[in-house]
């Protein structure tokens, strides 16, 4: 997949503006604060309609504009597709393909995959089991239509059983009781999410441990597995997960009531991410952690490429400068020629380590122009 | 600010109160009830006062209804040993359009949603509880398929259950005079696991 031109109208910083782009890596150079990261938003905004960063489209629109507009030419497949995503402040979004309307967003994803790798991903390994559950299901959702049925069906269902629990509190049993009803619908559509995320980090840690051997260049073994809250089972059966789910709830009911929230699910769960066996929350370099989310990361490119049958187009936020020499050189090697790359910078020196063919714009106060 | 003369702002306040109507359309239809012939408006205005006032809900399954019990529930020739369970009256008129059902309705008036303080004791599930009873053998739950729409339908058979009526739960499926490749994925899985020997 590749993105050949964008167009952007009234979005964030830029009032006019035209860019067109390499089909490998196009760099933008500029200070802090100029719109970098907006243009790299715009092309999340074109294969989601939806922001990366916000979850506010009053935010994407040119401060006193009523409409902004992101419009591009993507080619998916070898075919061309025009995509237009069009915001109008209090009257929600219209998202177009080829000048048909689509209702359902994930349309967009066929046409314009993307991966984002920002900073805030370099807190995946340490940080809270929050940041690894989104980076599963952030890309899962863009792939997978059962993953965002079951996500969102999971959802609604969670906040219902949630505020039973906090509403009748201790009086509420168990035992024929109506929150059986949404512990139905909890473990039906959790026990597909967990199946599908087992799935996916299987697949995750063989494409993973390659990137990780690769990089690190040595002996040292990335593993990561799926930890369910409600399930030991990694095997391939969603009905047998479903009856761990159930008896996790059963097991878990006092607690739940007494905290308000239910407190096993998917929701709860999280991704071990170990090297040669250990836990690298608290056993790893700074290095090696750096190492295993850009592996994590990789792995997610070529995850969604095995996913759609084509290579989604990757966007680098500024993790350029948070990357020494080493791995900056294996990323590019990885992606160069292949997948087509959106890389922010301060430093211009980065354009000397691309290659010609690349696009190199210069962003200075919502200008764009070509170097 | 400058303000419409109090009749017509009050239309336009009253129109504004519909679902579905901002300010700028009640504006628009305000002021194109002002070009409407005078008789038009006095029908408009009855059938509105009329649709009002001599409806009610059916005391026996809560559908909209002139005369109580409504013509299905008072009908011989409809079979009372079934219960079509709906989450509102426009939901009995779709069925009603099939022509195949034959048996009789109950209309929840919504569904159970905690989220938004709706439990059992606010639609009219009390009611259906007491209506299975002879001669009703089956009750069909004909809610929506969503998260709120099962767990009503679940609500309902674990208490027929008890009683000892049959429920049933329309099946999941592709949409008739539809191709298979248009189908979205969530729909054609679930036709797949509802499949069925031919």
């Amino acid at each position: 997949m590749y993105l050949e031109e964008i167009r952007l109208v009234n979005f964030r910083n830029y009032r006019h503006e035209t860019l067109s782009f390499s089909s490998g890596i196009n760099v933008f150079i500029g200070d802090n604060a100029q719109g970098k990261t907006n243009l790299l938003e715009a092309v999340h905004v074109l294969s989601t309609s939806r922001s990366h960063r916000t979850s506010s489209d009053k935010d994407l629109v040119l401060w006193g504009e009523d409409e902004g507009s992101v419009l591009g030419t993507a080619y998916a497949s070898g075919i061309r597709h025009q995509v237009s995503i069009k915001y109008r402040i209090g009257a929600g979004k219209s998202v177009e393909i080829n000048g048909k309307r689509v209702r359902r967003s994930s349309e967009l994803t066929s046409v314009l995959a993307t991966v984002v790798f920002s900073p805030e991903d370099l807190q995946i390994v340490k940080g809270s089991p929050e940041l690894r559950r989104r980076f599963l299901d952030s890309q899962l959702i863009q792939v997978s239509a059962a993953y965002r049925h079951a996500y969102r069906e999971y959802t609604k269902a969670l906040q219902h059983r949630n505020m039973m629990l906090r509403t009748y509190g201790p009086r509420l049993k168990r035992s024929g009781s109506d929150v059986v009803v949404w512990d139905r619908q909890i473990t039906d559509h959790g026990s597909k999410l967990i199946f599908l995320r087992h799935k996916a980090v299987r697949q995750l840690q063989r494409l993973g441990d390659d990137t990780y051997r690769t990089v690190a260049g040595g002996t040292e073994r990335l593993n990561l597995a799926y930890l369910s809250t409600v399930t030991d089972r990694d095997e391939d059966d969603e009905e047998a997960i479903k009856e761990d789910f159930l008896s996790a709830l059963e097991r878990t009911f006092e607690e739940s009531i007494a905290r308000g929230i239910t407190v096993v699910g998917p929701h709860r769960d999280d991704l071990a991410i170990t090297i040669n066996g250990k836990d690298t929350r608290s056993f790893a370099s700074q290095g090696q952690q750096r190492t295993a989310v850009l592996a994590m990361k990789m792995a997610m490119l070529q995850f969604v490429e095995e996913c759609l049958g084509d290579i989604p187009v990757l966007l680098l936020d500024d993790v350029m400068s948070e990357l020494d020499e080493k791995r900056r050189k294996y990323l590019l090697s990885v992606v160069s020629d292949r997948v087509q790359t959106f890389i922010t910078t301060t430093s211009p020196d980065i354009g000397n380590t691309i290659s010609d063919s690349s696009a190199v714009y210069r962003i200075e106060g919502g200008r764009a122009t070509r170097c | 600010m400058p303000k419409y003369v109090e009749p017509i702002s009050r239309l336009i306040t009253e129109l504004s109160k519909l679902p579905g109507i901002g300010p700028k359309t009640a504006q628009r239809l305000a002021f194109y009830i002002l070009t409407m012939p005078r008789d038009e408006v006095v029908r408009l205005a009855e059938s509105m006062l009329d649709a009002r006032t001599k409806t009610r809900q059916c005391s026996v399954c809560f559908d909209i209804t002139v005369d109580d019990p409504c013509a299905v529930c008072s009908s011989p020739d409809r079979d009372h040993s079934i219960i079509c369970v709906v989450e509102q009256p426009k939901d009995v008129v779709a069925i009603e359009r099939t022509g195949e059902y034959k048996g009789l309705y109950h209309v929840l008036h919504g569904v159970l949603s905690p989220m938004d303080g709706i439990g059992p004791g606010d639609i009219k599930l009390k009611e259906l509880i007491s209506r299975l009873k002879d001669p009703v053998k089956e009750v069909i739950v004909a809610t929506d398929p969503n998260v709120e729409g099962e767990a009503t339908a679940l609500y309902i058979a674990k208490i027929a259950r008890t009683i000892g009526v049959k429920t049933t739960r329309l099946a999941h499926g592709l949409p008739v005079g539809g191709d298979l490749e248009y189908a979205d994925e969530v729909t054609l899985s679930r036709a797949l696991e509802g499949r069925r020997e031919i």
